[in-house]
C-alpha cells in the first residue's frame, strides 16, 4: 500500500514536473483539425501554442543560466524545472542547491510560487488525478480545497503567504516579471479571471518585449475571453500573434473591433479565423470526425445568415475606406461564397480583391485561393491545366524555395523547431488541397487516371525530394534517420503520410474508417516494410489499385514528356525508376495469374531491384514459401504433392516472384497436359495451393504490397470495378483448381485436402476483410472448424460412406489431413 | 358460547346487522379505505412545496450558461419560476484509481458576467448507465463538486436532480445511488437536499425511485435511427402505450416537454449516419441541391456513393402535437406542472407567444 501510495505521489510530481517544464498552455483544448485554408496572417493555434512553449523553455533556461552566473551547468537549469516538485531544503539539485546556499530568497520564492502554481494547473486541467475537482473562487489559496494534495505534500502550505505582495516587493526586475506571470497563471488555473486581468492591468505596463510578455499576454487574453471581452482578447491575441479556438468569431466581434479601431491589426487574424473557423464549421455539420473536408461542390451546409452578415460589413468596410488592408476583406468575401459553393461569385471577388490594396501575405493568399477555386471548377476542361498553370508553377516554386519545413516531425514528436517557418507550411497545404481536392477530382470525372498518376507523383516528389534534404542535413550532423527506403536514403515514416490518404479517400465517402483501423491494413506483419516511403505514397496506391491499362498509359505519358506546358511542368517532377514500375505492372499480371506477363516485365527488373524493396523477408523462408502447406502440417514437413518435382523445395532455391512465376507455369502445364490424371490432379491442387499461398495466405507478399481485402484499397474508388487488382473473384479461381483436381482424383484424403483448402481459403478471405475493417473485431479462429464441417458435409453429400449428418465423421478426416 | 350462539339465532339478525360481522365489515372497509387513500394521497403529495402545478419551468441543457435577450424576455413572460441547469455528465473513464473509473464531462461554464438568474435553480447531473453502476467510486466527489459549483457561482440549491436512462439491469444501482446520494449531498450543503430524478417513458411500467417527485421526459419517443420514423422527438403514437402505467404510477410527477428540432441523416442505404442540431430548413437548405420528400426528409440530388449521406430527415414538433400529447397524458395523470426542454431561443422562436403560453397552462 505504501508503495503504491509513493508510486501515485511520484507519478503525480512527474506529471506535475513536466507541466512545469512547457511552463504554459491556457486552453489545453483538443487539437482541432485546421487546414489553414485562407491565410490573412499566417498562424495557427497549435503551430503558435507550441512554438511559444519551445521559446520559452529555452527562455527559462538561458535566464536562470545566467542569472547563476553560469555556476551551475544548463542541464541542472532545465532538470529544476522538471523536479521544482520536489524543491526543499534537503534538495540534491544543483540549481537549487545553489539558491539555498546563496539564500536567494526572491529566486526561492519564485520557484515556490512556480510549484504553486503548477498544482493549481494540474487540479483544474491537466490531471485525471484530480478529475472531479471543481475550483472554488475564494481568492488565490482556493486550491487548498483540494485535502489531498495538501496530504501528500504539507509544504506546498508555504506558498499559502506568496500573493501580490511578492511582486511588489521584488527588488529584481527580471524576477519580479516572472512573479507576475506566475500569479497570472495562478490566477488563470483557479479560475480567478478578473484576478489575472487586474494583475496584467497593475503591472503590466513594466513588462518588456520579450517571450515572458506574450506569455503573459496570453493568459491575459484568455481571461478576457473568459469574462466576455471578446474584441479585447482578440486585439491582444493579434499582438501576440495567436488565436484561441473559444473565441467566437463572429461578425459581432469584428465589428465591434471595427468600430474601436477601423485599422485594427487584429483584421488580419480576426478575418482568417472567421473564414477558417467558418470553414470547419461548415464541415463539421456534416462530419463529427472533423477530418473531412469538403469540396464545395460537395455537400456542406453552411451558415448563410453569417455570410449575410459578414458582406453587409465588408461593403460598409469597404465604403468607409478606413482599413488599409481591404484586400483581405474582399478575399475573405471571395472565400465564404467558395465555401458556400457560390463558384461564380467566389472567382468574381477574388478577381476584384486582386486589384485592392493589401498585404503580401493577403496578395500572396490570393493568389492561392484562385488556384483552389480554378482547381475545382466544373466549368472548364480543355483549358483546365492551362489556367491552373501560373499560379500552380508559382507555388511549387515558392515552396521549393521556402523548403518544405519539418512538419511532419512536428507532428510526430508534438513539438516544432523556434524557427519554423509557417507560411511554408501553409503553401504546402494548399498544394496537396488543390491537388487532392481539386486536380484529381477533375481527372477522374474525365476518366484520364494517368494525369491524377502525374499529379499525385509531383507532390510525392516534393515531398521526397524534402526528405532527401533533411536526411543530407542528418547526414551532416553525423545522425541517422531511423529506416531506409528503396532508394538507399535514410528516411523517416510517419502516420501524416497515411492521413493524406486518408483526407484524399475520405472525399469519396468512406468516413467510417478512421486512421486506427486504416494502419492495420498496412503490411500488418511487417514492421521494416512499412516505413518504406515509395510504397506508402498515395502515388504508389494509386497505382496499385488502378488497371494495369492505367499504369502502362501513364508510363507512356512520362516517357513522352508532355505536350503542352502544363504537362511538361508536371511532368518534370516525375520519379523515373523503370524497375520500381516494372516490378510493379509484374505484380499486377501475377495477380491475375498472368504469370508468363509476369514474368516479361520481371525480368526487365534489375537484379538488385528485390534487395532494395526491402520485401526479400516475406516472400522468403518456410512460413512463406507458397508451396508449403503449412496450414496443413504446422510442423517442417513438407510437402511435395507426389509430383515429379518439388515445388516447395524449388522455390527455396530461388525465393521470389520469378521463381514463383516459373514453378507456377510448370504446375499448369503439368495439371492441363500431362498423361497421367493422378498427376494432373496433385498437380491442380499444387497449383491451388500456391495461388491460395500467394494471395491471401501467408506468401501474400507475392501478388500484394498491403495485407488487406483487395490490397488494403477496399475503400478505393476504383477497385470494385477493376479486375486487374480487385481478388474478390480469387476464391473462385482456387476452386476451380480444386475442381479440376477433384476431377481426376476421388481418393478420400485427397479429396478432403482439397476441401480444407477451400475452407481454408475462406476463412483468411474473412480474415482479410474483418482486417480491413475492424482489426481485432468479430473474427475468431473457431469459424475454421464449422466451416470445414459445412464444406465437407456439403461435398460429400452425394457420396457414400461420406454423406452424414454426424459431425464426428468429418472430423475424423480432418483430423486425418492434419496428422498427415 | 352456547348462549352467545342462542343469542345469535333468537334474536335473528340479519348478518349485515351482526355486531361480529359488522366489526369485521368496518375492518375490512377501513382498511380498504386505507390503501386506496395512501397512493392516492402519496401521488399527490407535494413534496416541500417543489411541486406548484403553476410553476413552470424550463431545462437548461448547454455547456456555456448565457441567455440573450430573447430568452431573458422568455422566462419573463412564461413566469418561469424553475429552472433546471445541466451541470455535468458523468461517464466511464480509463483512469488506474478508483475515483477515476468514471469522470465528470461537459461541466457548464458560468461567466464571470453572466449572473445565474434569480430562479430555483435545480442543478441536474446526466449520469450514463455504464457510470451508474461504478456509483460507489464517486458518489462523493459528485456531491462535492455539485456543492463546489454551487457555492463558486453562488447558487442557493434547495434541490438536485439527476437524468439516467436506467433499465432493468442497472435499476438497483440507481435507486441505491439516490438514496445514497441525498445523505451525500446533506453533508456538503449542510442541510437536507431535495433529490428528484428524470423518469423516461419506458420506465413508468418499473418501480419508481425513491426520489421526492419525477420529470416524465416526454421527448425522444422514438427510434431515431430508423428510417421509417417519422418523428423520433415526440409522437402522440409513441407515447400512448405508456399512458397506462400513469394512473397507477407512485409518484409525483412534473411533465416534460420538447421544443427542440435535430436533423437526422441516413446514407444511400437508409442506414442512418449521424444526428445533427438542426437549424431553420428555410435558412440552411439550397433547394438546388435537396429535393424534398415530405413529412420532413430530403434527398441530396447530387449522385454520390451509398456510404454517403443521402438523405437528410428534419424532425421538429409542432405546438399541437405537444399540446395533444400534454392533454393525452393529463388525462391519466391529473394536472402536471410544466417543463420545457429546454431553454434556447433558437428553438423556442418557432413558435409564437400564445402556443408557449398555452404549453403552460
Amino acid at each position: 500500500m505504501m508503495n503504491l501510495r509513493k508510486y501515485l505521489i511520484s507519478s503525480l510530481l512527474f506529471v506535475i514536473s513536466l507541466r512545469a517544464f512547457s511552463c504554459c498552455e491556457p486552453d489545453p483544448v483538443e487539437p482541432q483539425w485546421h487546414w489553414l485554408f485562407f491565410s490573412g496572417y499566417g498562424s495557427s493555434y497549435n503551430e503558435w501554442q507550441q512554438n511559444l512553449n519551445m521559446a520559452f523553455r529555452e527562455e527559462n533556461i538561458t535566464f536562470w543560466h545566467k542569472y547563476v552566473k553560469g555556476a551551475v551547468s544548463r542541464k541542472a537549469v532545465e532538470k529544476a524545472l522538471y523536479d521544482v516538485y520536489l524543491l526543499n531544503e534537503q534538495t540534491n539539485n544543483a540549481f537549487f542547491r545553489y539558491l539555498y546556499d546563496h539564500h536567494d530568497e526572491e529566486a526561492l520564492r519564485y520557484w515556490t510560487l512556480l510549484k504553486a502554481s503548477d498544482s493549481a494547473y494540474v487540479q483544474n486541467v491537466v490531471w485525471e488525478w484530480s478529475i472531479w475537482y471543481y475550483s472554488v473562487k475564494t481568492g488565490t489559496r482556493c486550491w487548498f480545497d483540494d485535502k489531498e494534495l495538501l496530504k501528500h505534500d504539507p509544504s506546498i502550505s508555504r506558498v499559502e503567504t506568496l500573493d501580490e505582495s511578492a511582486i511588489r516587493s521584488c527588488k529584481n526586475k527580471d524576477i519580479r516579471n516572472r512573479f507576475l506571470l506566475q500569479l497570472m497563471r495562478k490566477c488563470f488555473y483557479i479560475n480567478d479571471y478578473q484576478g489575472c486581468i487586474t494583475l496584467w492591468e497593475r503591472y503590466g505596463k513594466q513588462v518588456p518585449t520579450s517571450v515572458l510578455r506574450k506569455q503573459c499576454l496570453n493568459y491575459y487574453g484568455g481571461a478576457l475571453l473568459r469574462v466576455n471581452r471578446d474584441a479585447e482578447a482578440a486585439i491582444i491575441y493579434a499582438e501576440i500573434g495567436f488565436y484561441d479556438p473559444r473565441l467566437h468569431y463572429d461578425v459581432e466581434v469584428l465589428r465591434k473591433i471595427y468600430e474601436k479601431d477601423p485599422d485594427s491589426k487584429a483584421f488580419a487574424f480576426m478575418v482568417q479565423e472567421f473564414v477558417n473557423t467558418y470553414f470547419d464549421n461548415s464541415i463539421r455539420k456534416r462530419n463529427h470526425t472533423a477530418i473531412h473536408y469538403m469540396n464545395p461542390a460537395g455537400y456542406c451546409i453552411p451558415d448563410t445568415r453569417k455570410t449575410v452578415a459578414f458582406n453587409a460589413l465588408v461593403d460598409k468596410i469597404l465604403r468607409d475606406g478606413k482599413n488599409r488592408n481591404p484586400a483581405l476583406w474582399k478575399s475573405a468575401q471571395a472565400a465564404l461564397a467558395y465555401i458556400n459553393g457560390n463558384e461564380a461569385d467566389a472567382l468574381r471577388f477574388i478577381a476584384e480583391a486582386e486589384k485592392l490594396r493589401g498585404t503580401p501575405v493577403v496578395k500572396d493568399n490570393i493568389r492561392m485561393l484562385r488556384l483552389v477555386f480554378n482547381s475545382t471548377r466544373t466549368d472548364i476542361n480543355a483549358k483546365y491545366e492551362a489556367t491552373l498553370l501560373p499560379d500552380l508553377q508559382w507555388l511549387v516554386r515558392t515552396i521549393e524555395k521556402e523548403g518544405v519545413p519539418a512538419w511532419w516531425e512536428y507532428d510526430m514528436l508534438g513539438a516544432i523547431p523556434e524557427d519554423t517557418d509557417f507560411t511554408a507550411l501553409h503553401h504546402i497545404k494548399i498544394l496537396r488541397r488543390t491537388i487532392l481536392l481539386g486536380i484529381i477530382p477533375h481527372f477522374e470525372r474525365c476518366g484520364m487516371a494517368f494525369k491524377s498518376m502525374a499529379y499525385l507523383n509531383l507532390y510525392g516528389e516534393i515531398m521526397t525530394n524534402n526528405d532527401i534534404k533533411v536526411d543530407r542535413e542528418f547526414a551532416r550532423k553525423g545522425q541517422l534517420r531511423e529506416g531506409v527506403n528503396r532508394r538507399g536514403y535514410t528516411i523517416y515514416i510517419h502516420p501524416p503520410v497515411y492521413r493524406e490518404q486518408e483526407v484524399y479517400l475520405s472525399e469519396y465517402g468512406y468516413e467510417d474508417l478512421v486512421p486506427t483501423e486504416r494502419k492495420t491494413m498496412l503490411a500488418v506483419d511487417s514492421t521494416s516494410w512499412q516505413r518504406s516511403f515509395d510504397y506508402s505514397t498515395m502515388f504508389f496506391n494509386y497505382m496499385d489499385t488502378t488497371s494495369i491499362a492505367n499504369v502502362q498509359r501513364f508510363l507512356r505519358f512520362m516517357r513522352s514528356g508532355g505536350r503542352t506546358a502544363a504537362e511538361k511542368f508536371v511532368l518534370s517532377y516525375s520519379y523515373r525508376d523503370p524497375s520500381f514500375y516494372n516490378e510493379l505492372i509484374a505484380t499486377k499480371f501475377m495477380r491475375l495469374e498472368r504469370y508468363d506477363s509476369a514474368l516479361v516485365y520481371l525480368r526487365k527488373m534489375s537484379p538488385d531491384f528485390p534487395e532494395k524493396q526491402n520485401i526479400v523477408d516475406y516472400i522468403g523462408g518456410e512460413n512463406r514459401n507458397p508451396f508449403v502447406e503449412g496450414w496443413i502440417t504446422q510442423k517442417k514437413n513438407r510437402s511435395c504433392f507426389g509430383l515429379p518435382f518439388n515445388p516447395a523445395a524449388e522455390y527455396d532455391k530461388s525465393p521470389g516472384k520469378i521463381t514463383f512465376c516459373q514453378l507456377m507455369l510448370r504446375l499448369r502445364k503439368l495439371a492441363e497436359s500431362d498423361t497421367s490424371e493422378t498427376i494432373r490432379a496433385k498437380a491442380a491442387y499444387a497449383y491451388a495451393v500456391g495461388l491460395f499461398r500467394s494471395t491471401v495466405g501467408k506468401a501474400w507478399a507475392l501478388c500484394y504490397y498491403e495485407y488487406g481485402w483487395n490490397c488494403g484499397f477496399h475503400y478505393w474508388k476504383d477497385v470494385p470495378d477493376n479486375d486487374d487488382c480487385v481478388d474478390a473473384n480469387v476464391h473462385r479461381r482456387v476452386d476451380s483448381w480444386l475442381d479440376k483436381a477433384l476431377r481426376y482424383n476421388q481418393d478420400h484424403v485427397f479429396t478432403t485436402k482439397c476441401m480444407v483448402l477451400h475452407s481454408k481459403h475462406r476463412k483468411e478471405l474473412k480474415r482479410m476483410e474483418e482486417r480491413t475493417y475492424s482489426w481485432g473485431g468479430t473474427y475468431k479462429e473457431e469459424v475454421f472448424v464449422p466451416e470445414v464441417r459445412e464444406m465437407l458435409c456439403d461435398r460429400f453429400s452425394d457420396y457414400d460412406p461420406f454423406y452424414t449428418d454426424d459431425w464426428q465423421q468429418c472430423a475424423w478426416y480432418y483430423g486425418l489431413v492434419n496428422s498427415e | 358460547m352456547l348462549s352467545r350462539n342462542l343469542q345469535d339465532e333468537v334474536l335473528f339478525l340479519p348478518p349485515f346487522l351482526n355486531p361480529t360481522v359488522m366489526n369485521r365489515i368496518a375492518t375490512f372497509f377501513l382498511f380498504a379505505a386505507v390503501l386506496l387513500v395512501i397512493p392516492v394521497g402519496c401521488r399527490h403529495k407535494n413534496p416541500n412545496n417543489l411541486l406548484n402545478p403553476d410553476e413552470n419551468a424550463v431545462y437548461y441543457w448547454r455547456t456555456w450558461f448565457n441567455t440573450n435577450d430573447y430568452e431573458k424576455q422568455f422566462l419573463t413572460d412564461h413566469n418561469i419560476k424553475t429552472m433546471y441547469i445541466r451541470f455535468f455528465d458523468v461517464e466511464p473513464n480509463d483512469g488506474w484509481n478508483e475515483h477515476d473509473k468514471c469522470k465528470p464531462v461537459a461541466t457548464i461554464t458560468f461567466p464571470f458576467d453572466e449572473p445565474v438568474p434569480d430562479l430555483n435553480i435545480v442543478p441536474v447531473v446526466f449520469i450514463t448507465p455504464e457510470a451508474i453502476v461504478e456509483y460507489e467510486t464517486f458518489i462523493d466527489h459528485l456531491a462535492h463538486r455539485i456543492y463546489a459549483m454551487c457555492l463558486k457561482n453562488s447558487i442557493p440549491v434547495k434541490e438536485v436532480q439527476f437524468d439516467c436512462d436506467w433499465t432493468t439491469s442497472t435499476r438497483e444501482a440507481y435507486f441505491q445511488f439516490l438514496i445514497d446520494v441525498r445523505e451525500m449531498l446533506k453533508k456538503y450543503f449542510g442541510k437536507d437536499v431535495a433529490v428528484s430524478s428524470t423518469i423516461r417513458l419506458h420506465q413508468l411500467a418499473q418501480t419508481p425511485p425513491a426520489v421526492d417527485y419525477g420529470v416524465l421526459m416526454c421527448y425522444n419517443t422514438g427510434d431515431f435511427k430508423d428510417f421509417k420514423t417519422r418523428n423520433a422527438i415526440l409522437d402522440a403514437k409513441d407515447v400512448q402505450p405508456y399512458l397506462k402505467y400513469l394512473n397507477q404510477y407512485k409518484l409525483p410527477l412534473k411533465l416534460a416537454l420538447p421544443d427542440y428540432s435535430w436533423d437526422v441523416e441516413f446514407d444511400g442505404k437508409k442506414k442512418f449516419r449521424r444526428l445533427n442540431r438542426s437549424q431553420n430548413p428555410s435558412d440552411v437548405y439550397d433547394t438546388t441541391k435537396l429535393k424534398c420528400l415530405g413529412d420532413g426528409m430530403f434527398e441530396i440530388i447530387n449522385d454520390i456513393p451509398d456510404e454517403m449521406v443521402k438523405y437528410i430527415r428534419h424532425e421538429e414538433v409542432s405546438a399541437a402535437t405537444i399540446l395533444e400529447v400534454k392533454s393525452m397524458v393529463e388525462k391519466n395523470y391529473g394536472k402536471m406542472p410544466i417543463v420545457l426542454y429546454h431553454l434556447d431561443s433558437d428553438q423556442l422562436s418557432k413558435y409564437n407567444h400564445d402556443e408557449l403560453k398555452e404549453i403552460f397552462d
